[in-house]
């Protein structure tokens, strides 16, 4: 089922020129789906459209089967149901320390105090700022504010989470840890996940679904599997193949040897294993 | 400014009642500046080096460091009492001739500018005290409990956080400027300068833009609600502390303008 449909939309923000042109995507419910795409392809004002935060010129958004209505109680209630983590965390903390900043979500939900302090201190473990919690938020790495930014959207606990470039700024370990959290609470909360990202070797790990954006408009669409088969699409959008998946071309078209395009550790090591068996 | 709040967090009386806190400095620098004696000024500083630096665990070097730089002014202002001009040479400690009066050092003039340093530096640690044990918070809940215009309250929030994201703002394209040497020679550092302040004011106000987009997206309805913090109770004994600290300063206060009232008439 799809939590998540985005029919031909067009959006053009009045000082440049068009940002998303007849888009359509869906986000499939309990899924990852990642949006690809370089930079100013149009992924963060996609995500700032599904929010009601931008309105689109044309087409119509639909979350959960209803449209997305646009009077201030409707957009409220979507507003409680998706969850966005912005591209920049210094555009999303305003508090004064970490704490408060998490407890910001679920305090307009309208939960009580304690639920909020429960939620504040699972968000904070979930994503290793627990030590932070009493910290002035301008004594933090982006890194930090990132998780912090991170925490205050999982407490929320959204039926969608949207991230944008979530990684970007994350050490090696913080980079799997942020990763392999979203797969726990796909799984255990049956949660949505949408991620914009630069990280294509993320991409055959975490994600099963993917779109290609280019200038506002989808180029294709599929698994990740059926994306990484069309290198050359790929590259003409300023994307690459994953490393893995890169070397198993070179090996099937410059060494001639017979290969399948995997793009996965696990995948390559089956790929040598059986060549040398 | 940015590690004053740091020291804040980590300190051991973080969790004490900020009201009480809010009290034990402010009651002491009322009583300072009311006296405006050395005793009094000299007791108060002890006494809140004490709780800031052995209570509050506040590093000592942190601590004078930071003392420093109000020191500097205070003693810049003290001056302008210290010189005073005399019609004649004998009213003066030291002094200089010029032009037909006496430009020097008096005796009154020199106890009133070492009264005057005592009393300010008296009150910058008291200042100090609240703002190295007491973080943003730890206020902002106080404000709260008597009850100020929530306005006013929600106002201080987020100017406290956009002073850190406009002079981290400013300190990133400082420091970008530089580095392509920007502030190489006079005329290009009035360049460079010109170029940042205009700037900052862009990105302050596409921040405000981006800062307010991101509270909608977390459901924002117009006020920002607060997680109310858990603060440990006020022991008797420092109730009893405070009282006792008060009534020490205002007797030493009133004992001083015995002895002393005479020593400035002199
Ligand atoms: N506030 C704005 N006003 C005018 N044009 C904008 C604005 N924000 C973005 N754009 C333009 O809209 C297009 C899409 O931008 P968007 O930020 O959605 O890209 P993106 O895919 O998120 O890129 P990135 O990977 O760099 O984050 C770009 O061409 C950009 O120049
Ligand atoms: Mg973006």
């Amino acid at each position: 089922m799809n939590l998540l449909e985005i029919r031909h939309v067009n959006y053009q923000y009045e000082t440049g020129g068009q940002a998303l042109q007849d888009l359509s995507l869906t986000f499939e419910k309990g899924k990852t789906t990642v949006l690809l795409g370089a930079n100013g392809a149009g992924k963060s004002t996609l995500f700032l459209n599904i929010l009601g935060i931008l309105h689109p010129q044309s087409g119509e958004i639909r979350f959960d089967g209803q449209p997305c209505g646009t009077s201030r109680k409707e957009m409220t209630a979507l507003r409680s149901r998706i969850g966005l983590v912005f591209q920049d965390p210094d555009d999303q903390i305003f508090s004064a320390d970490v704490r408060q900043d998490i407890a910001f979500g679920p305090l307009n939900l309208g939960l009580s105090q304690e639920e909020t302090r429960k939620r504040v201190e699972q968000a904070a473990r979930q994503t290793g700022v627990y030590e932070l919690l009493d910290r002035p938020v301008q004594a933090l790495s982006f890194g930090q504010k990132k998780r912090v930014a991170i925490a205050g959207v999982l407490a929320m606990r959204p039926e969608l989470i949207i991230l944008d470039e979530p990684t970007a700024g994350l050490d090696p370990a913080g980079v799997s840890g942020i990763m392999e959290l979203l797969s726990d609470i796909k799984k255990e909360a049956g949660t949505t996940i949408a991620i914009a990202t630069h990280d294509i070797d993320l991409v055959p790990l975490y994600c099963d679904y993917a779109y290609v954006l280019s200038h506002g408009q989808a180029i294709c669409a599929g698994t990740p599997e059926e994306i990484f088969a069309q290198p050359a699409l790929l590259r003409a959008h300023g994307l690459r193949l994953p490393r893995i998946a890169h070397l198993m071309e070179i090996l099937e078209e410059k060494d001639h040897m017979d290969v399948r395009r995997v793009s996965t550790i696990g995948g390559a090591r089956r790929e040598i294993k059986r060549l040398f068996s | 400014m940015n590690t004053m709040d740091v020291y804040a967090s980590r300190s051991p009386l973080r969790r004490t009642a900020p009201g009480f806190k809010i009290l034990w400095a402010v009651i002491p620098l009322l009583i300072c500046i009311g006296f405006g004696s050395f005793s009094v000024s000299f007791l108060t500083i002890a006494v809140m080096i004490y709780c800031t630096v052995l209570r509050g665990g506040t590093p000592w070097k942190t601590y004078l460091h930071f003392l420093r730089i109000p020191a500097g002014f205070i003693c810049i202002g003290a001056i302008v009492i210290l010189v005073v001009r005399r019609e004649n040479m004998e009213s003066l400690l030291i002094g200089v001739q010029i032009g037909t009066g006496y430009f020097g050092i008096s005796r009154i003039s020199l106890l009133q500018s070492m009264a005057l340093i005592c009393k300010a530096m008296a009150g910058v640690c008291c200042m100090y005290f609240l703002t190295f044990t007491t973080p943003m918070n730890g206020l902002l809940h106080t404000f709260r409990q008597i009850h100020c215009p929530v306005v006013l309250i929600e106002l201080m929030e987020l100017i406290y956080r956009f002073i850190f994201v406009l002079s981290g703002e400013a300190g990133r394209m400082h420091t970008a400027q530089s580095v392509r040497l920007g502030y190489i020679g006079f005329r290009r550092a009035l360049h460079s300068t010109g170029g940042l302040a205009a700037l900052l004011l862009l990105r302050a106000l596409r921040r405000g833009d981006r800062v307010y987009t991101a509270l909608e997206a977390r459901c924002y309805t117009g006020i920002l609600p607060y997680l109310r913090q858990e603060y440990t109770k006020i022991r008797a004994g420092a109730v009893w502390g405070l009282i006792l600290f008060c009534c020490l300063l205002i007797g030493l206060g009133i004992l001083e303008k015995q002895v002393l009232g005479n020593l400035f008439s002199i």
